[in-house]
């Protein structure tokens, strides 16, 4: 299969409005993952959705400007590409970022399985090129807005949608010169690269008030433990973030240190380590969970 | 209950418990057969000590919050959660609450 480098320069003449999905047909979450975006798809036509499967392609690292390795997508108008689909069209590199081109620039990069090893992303590629080291990773104006769990956050507000609506709305094909970083790209981007690990810890056990680091997510919990506490805290119906901690190392290994704590699931309330699984499920036994959630929570 | 393997972490995680806390009660569990397959025993090694479950009853843990309680514990088996064990599933209590 041939890969091409397509370019896409600082000056913004064709943003790529674009949503590359890369699956392994190995990966569960990736079936969850692909549903969501199948339903954006259908919600922003003027949008180009590719599905590429993940070891077909090879990623280039990072740069301020992107680049983008993979096979050509064929035509503007929304719908899913097969990685095979798009080999086949044979389309050099410049026409490619063309037939991507519609207007504003957001650029989703999704990986249908963190957590394989065999996956060459994982280790290099996008990792390298955002200084992010967890997928999906969304852009918005060439900046990183943020990973997983803000992506899964805006899709339940129904900010993800409006957001990729109201950028494509935004830069059409006619808007020449560079243009404002959307309002959603706000500190997380800057933040996101250059912060040390302890300032991001610190900012990731207080991003929600009841935060759980768990393994998996709630949808695909990858552990017993993980999964009991995420059922104990929709039973007394409270609201939750969560933190995949097979899905970025720095953070995993990161966080026993930072709390003293070495297992997962670790659930923070108001930025406090409340316990593991063990207090979790202890507490809810006892109908003590939810009260004890409220003490510790910050008072508004 | 289900015959388990005891060997050198069970030894070491009874001997350090107990030491340290002075416990009225400790048990300590090795389940790693019924984590067969999982993340830390991937295997299912029939000597596999990958995952506790301990009880302790002691006075030491008067006065403390359960998060502080597991955090003792975790710190006295500092070196076993770096040497294989990786899940323990903890009650700590004190005797009163025990109901002792």
């Amino acid at each position: 299969m041939r890969q091409h480098r397509c370019r896409r320069g600082r000056e913004r003449r064709a943003h790529p409005t674009g949503v590359v999905h890369f699956w392994a047909p190995w990966s569960e979450p990736v079936q969850a993952h692909g549903h969501r975006l199948g339903q954006l798809a259908k919600d922003n036509p003027q949008a180009a959705f590719l599905r590429v499967e993940a070891e077909e392609v090879l990623m280039c690292r990072k740069h301020a400007k992107l680049h983008l390795c993979l096979t050509s997508p064929s035509s503007r108008q929304a719908s899913c590409f097969t990685a095979s689909q798009l080999c086949g069209q044979g389309l050099s590199s410049a026409a490619a970022a063309e037939q991507l081109t519609h207007a504003a620039p957001v650029i989703l990069f999704m990986k249908g399985d963190r957590n394989q090893p065999r996956c060459g992303f994982s280790s290099r590629g996008l990792k390298e090129f955002s200084d992010w080291p967890t997928y999906p990773q969304l852009y918005v104006d060439g900046e990183l807005l943020g990973g997983s769990d803000i992506i899964e956050e805006m899709q339940a507000s129904g900010e993800l949608a409006s957001t990729l609506q109201e950028v494509i709305r935004r830069g059409t094909p006619s808007t020449a010169g560079t243009v404002a970083p959307a309002a959603a790209a706000n500190g997380h981007a800057a933040a996101a690269e250059t912060q040390p690990l302890q300032q991001r810890l610190q900012q990731l056990v207080s991003r929600q008030p009841v935060m759980l680091f768990m393994k998996g997510t709630p949808q695909a919990p990858r552990c017993g433990f993980s999964a009991k506490v995420v059922k104990s805290l929709q039973e007394i119906h409270q609201p939750f973030g969560t933190f995949d901690i097979l899905s970025d190392e720095a953070v995993r290994q990161g966080l026993k240190e930072f709390s003293h704590w070495p297992t997962y699931p670790q659930m923070y309330v108001g930025g406090e380590l409340l316990g593991g699984c063990d207090i979790i499920l202890e507490m809810a036994q006892s109908g003590e969970l939810q009260s004890s959630i409220t003490e510790m929570l910050p008072s508004s | 209950m289900a015959q388990s393997f005891t060997g050198p972490q069970s030894e070491a995680i009874s001997r350090k418990l107990g030491d340290a806390l002075q416990p009225s009660r400790l048990q300590v569990v090795n389940e790693s057969h019924l984590h067969a397959g999982h993340m830390g025993n991937p295997d299912g090694a029939a000597d596999a000590e990958t995952h506790f479950r301990v009880e302790v009853i002691s006075e030491a843990f008067q006065g403390k919050p359960m998060v502080a309680r597991h955090r003792m514990v975790y710190g006295l088996l500092q070196h076993e959660l770096n040497s294989g064990v990786h899940a323990l599933a903890l009650k700590t209590k004190t005797p009163s609450e025990a109901g002792q």
